[in-house]
């Protein structure tokens, strides 16, 4: 149990009340404590309950309520950078922390250190009984090249330590426990679950700020213009956001959700039709699908190496090499796609277009006549209404035509018509009860899930025979266009005939014991 | 997997009391989470922990199993090192087990499993239905014999009971303790029955040491007293030899 106590209570108050309770108190060494908090960017660990230090030369992950250890692992190397799972060793810790960041990278955020004084609590028989530590805690954020989050306010008053105070019961003796328990509500401590979040705060991070499900506040009776305005503030705010990643490269999620905030911006603009003056709409759209598409390829790389494992578990082991090589090459080019963005983020061109778009965001003013579309002023909600209808009536007329035998344009056309849904379903989730949205989004979701894979797979069939094309070459030593495509051919039976084998391997068994069991068996050869 | 290690010997008075308190610490130290049961009514290593059973618990409540037990399990002053208490009414326990309508001890083991990697028992002295009870629900009955005459003949007794009760012999694992070298019998008795194979004694011996008494004094196991004293070596030598080389727990 951890209470957080404010600096003006006596350390030593609790031992003091629990001797006087008839307790035998007696104070152990004094200690320091070093370590570092790690959390993916967008506080997975931290919303799951969980906290990850490094300390003297290990990883252990922690229950954040009551410190519980979850798993340890030895940190190989301690620089100041960014850990995806597979950088941790094989090992419970690897499983339960991968679970959680999935693909996220856990980054190294703050550096805690501490004093601790403990002390030992025993009863009449001079066993002990219970423990209590105090801690004083010094949080300072690391400072490493590749730091995602936004550098901290300089105005930033200087933290003041945070005071803990654990009482660690022992096993079969609860009234020592219930004891000091009294003591401390007299002193008006409540259990405290969130220190961990403490220390983010004391380090300058802000934890809370959900990036994914935004409270922006609309109301129904807003002008269109204003909640336009707020939807488009908040992905820009996400795209700013996840710049810094981005540049760093640290995981491949900071890019996507980049993207995705381009695409939403331009999708509410598209949608949401004449709150915003229209000429503004349109240069920004075009500007914010340059932005967007120069990075498109580097995308479609980071979705294909991310598949890596699960490619290999599809092949045959006689193809993994083969596979090895050409992963190789897609990461080379991916370097090449990387730099090329990197390049083009750094540039004078997408700068100008991001200040362009914040200062619009930030200035434009709907109440203006000469500034406003036709929309502007009407309510947001009767709006938000027609524009879902209207999004939902054409997905619906065209998901209705698409048999078996559609051609798969119509898939594609169908995966864009599901995502301009489900983002205005987002957007306006605020305007209508909870229990009637809720579902619809997680429905559209899941059809756009299905469509995005059928796309997914498309595009990576693409690549696949892309990156074939280019094995071939032109160079004097590179093989022969039809070489390659024997090999490809013979590679693709290889992995069919490979499944089709264990397919037949798997159903020995059963033909066997039916000839066993056959009963006209045993009339020639009967059972001893 | 669990290994269950009943510390047991017909006579009193051998030191299994003291094997048990000190190997159950040095598992833990190892880090192994570890739980001494204690199942002589005497109580003496619950004394040591400085841990008395709480007044509801007794003999009906232990035989009862689950997690009624789990109540009155009771962390020591050790990391890692948990004890259920005796109690004075486990002087009837053989009469209760004897009756057959209740769980066995095998049993009654089987649900610590979940939550420790060794489980050491301190068994009363002498062999009756409850001792019975015990050889079966151990892994390893480790057997600490003073190197007397009269000691190897209730060692053979043992072994005979064993072979009696279709139990396994392999079970049984004997160790020298309270040896004084300077005693000429011990030296004998130790070389006669250490050179014997069938008998398997461990090589780790645990000598006579005024430490391992005073303990009844320190309450404390004697590693924790002084990690680097001969008894504490001895123990924790023992307890590696028990462990084995590639056994994690």
């Amino acid at each position: 149990m951890e209470f957080l106590v404010p600096s003006s209570l006596d350390p030593d108050h609790l031992p003091a009340e629990l001797a006087r309770c008839g307790y035998r108190v007696r104070e152990g060494r004094k200690s320091r404590h070093r370590f570092r908090l790690f959390d993916t960017f967008d506080w997975r660990l931290l919303s799951h309950g969980l906290e990850l230090i490094q300390r003297r030369g290990r990883f252990h992950l922690h229950a954040a309520d009551d410190g519980r250890e979850i798993a340890y692992a030895p940190a190989a190397g301690s620089g100041k950078r960014a850990w995806l799972s597979h950088h941790f060793p094989d090992g419970p810790l690897r499983d339960a922390l991968g679970k959680i960041i999935e693909i996220r990278a856990v980054l190294p955020l703050v550096d805690v250190t501490g004093e601790e004084r403990t002390w030992e609590i025993r009863n009449a028989d001079d066993k002990r009984v219970l423990r209590c530590r105090r801690r004083a805690l010094h949080a300072a954020r690391v400072t490493w090249r590749g730091d995602p989050h936004p550098p901290p306010p300089t105005d930033l008053p200087p933290p003041s330590p945070l005071h803990l105070l654990c009482v660690e019961p022992v096993t079969g003796y609860s009234k020592p426990v219930r004891d000091a328990e009294t003591i401390l509500d007299d002193q008006g401590l409540t259990h405290s679950t969130d220190r961990t979040e403490e220390l983010f705060r004391q380090a300058g991070f802000d934890p809370a700020a959900p990036a994914k499900k935004p409270v922006l506040g609309l109301q129904p009776d807003w002008p269109a213009a204003r909640a336009t305005l707020e939807i488009l503030r908040h992905q820009y705010r996400v795209a700013r956001l996840n710049e810094r990643g981005v540049l760093a490269d640290l995981d491949t999620e900071f890019l996507h959700d980049f993207r995705v905030a381009l695409r939403r911006s331009r999708s509410a603009m598209a949608r949401i039709k004449k709150s915003l003056p229209p000429a503004a709409t349109r240069h920004f759209r075009a500007r914010l699908a340059e932005v967007a598409r120069t990075s498109n390829r580097l995308r479609d790389l980071d979705v294909h190496l991310l598949q890596r494992d699960a490619y290999r578990q599809m092949l045959p082991p006689e193809l993994h090499a083969g596979l090895d090589t050409f992963f190789a090459l897609l990461a080379e080019e991916r370097q090449h796609e990387f730099r090329k963005v990197v390049r083009y983020m750094r540039g004078a061109d997408y700068r100008r277009t991001m200040d362009e778009w914040g200062a619009f965001l930030a200035v434009h003013d709907p109440q203006l006549p000469e500034a406003a579309g036709a929309n502007a002023l009407t309510p947001v909600r009767p709006l938000a209404e027609k524009t879902i209808a209207k999004a939902c009536s054409r997905l619906l007329r065209r998901g209705r035509t698409i048999g078996p035998n559609a051609p798969d344009e119509a898939l594609h056309a169908l995966r864009l018509d599901c995502k301009k849904l489900r983002y205005l379903f987002e957007f306006f989730a605020e305007l209508f009860p909870e229990g009637e949205i809720r579902p619809l989004i997680k429905r559209a979701k899941r059809l756009q899930d299905l469509l995005g894979e059928f796309n997914d797979l498309f595009v990576q069939r693409e690549t696949l025979r892309h990156g074939l094309l280019r094995l071939a070459g032109d160079g004097p030593g590179s093989p022969p266009a039809e070489a390659i495509a024997a090999a490809a051919a013979a590679g693709g039976l290889i992995t069919h005939l490979e499944r089709r084998r264990s397919q037949v391997r798997r159903n020995f068994a059963k033909t066997f014991t039916a000839f066993e069991q056959c009963r006209h068996r045993r009339r020639f050869c009967p059972d001893d | 997997m669990t290994q269950t290690i009943a510390l047991y010997s017909i006579k009193g008075g051998v030191g299994k009391t003291a094997a048990a308190v000190n190997l159950a610490h040095a598992a833990a130290r190892d880090g192994h989470p570890t739980l001494l049961c204690d199942l002589d009514p005497q109580g003496a290593a619950s004394y040591y922990f400085r841990v008395r059973s709480a007044r509801k618990f007794g003999r009906k409540k232990l035989l009862k199993g689950g997690k009624g037990v789990d109540k009155h399990i009771k962390g020591t002053d050790y990391e890692g090192l948990d004890i259920l208490p005796a109690d004075f009414s486990y002087r009837k326990l053989d009469v209760a087990l004897g009756d057959g309508s209740r769980k066995t001890l095998k049993e009654i083991f089987r649900h610590f499993h979940d939550d420790y990697e060794w489980v050491f028992i301190d068994c009363p002295p002498n062999i009756t239905v409850l001792s019975e009870n015990i050889f079966r629900a151990a892994d390893r009955i480790v057997v600490p014999c003073i190197p007397t005459t009269l000691s190897a003949l209730t060692y053979t007794k043992l072994l005979d009971f064993f072979a009696e009760e279709g139990l396994n012999r392999d079970k049984i694992i004997p160790f020298f303790s309270m040896v004084e070298s300077r005693k000429r019998m011990h030296r004998e008795v130790i070389d006669a029955l250490s050179g014997n194979a069938g008998y398997r004694f461990l090589s780790t011996a645990i000598p006579y040491l005024a430490e391992v008494e005073r303990m009844g004094v320190t309450r404390m196991p004697v590693a924790a007293q002084h990690p680097s004293s001969r008894a504490a070596r001895a123990y924790r030598e023992l307890w590696l030899e028990l462990r084995g080389p590639h056994r994690s727990g």
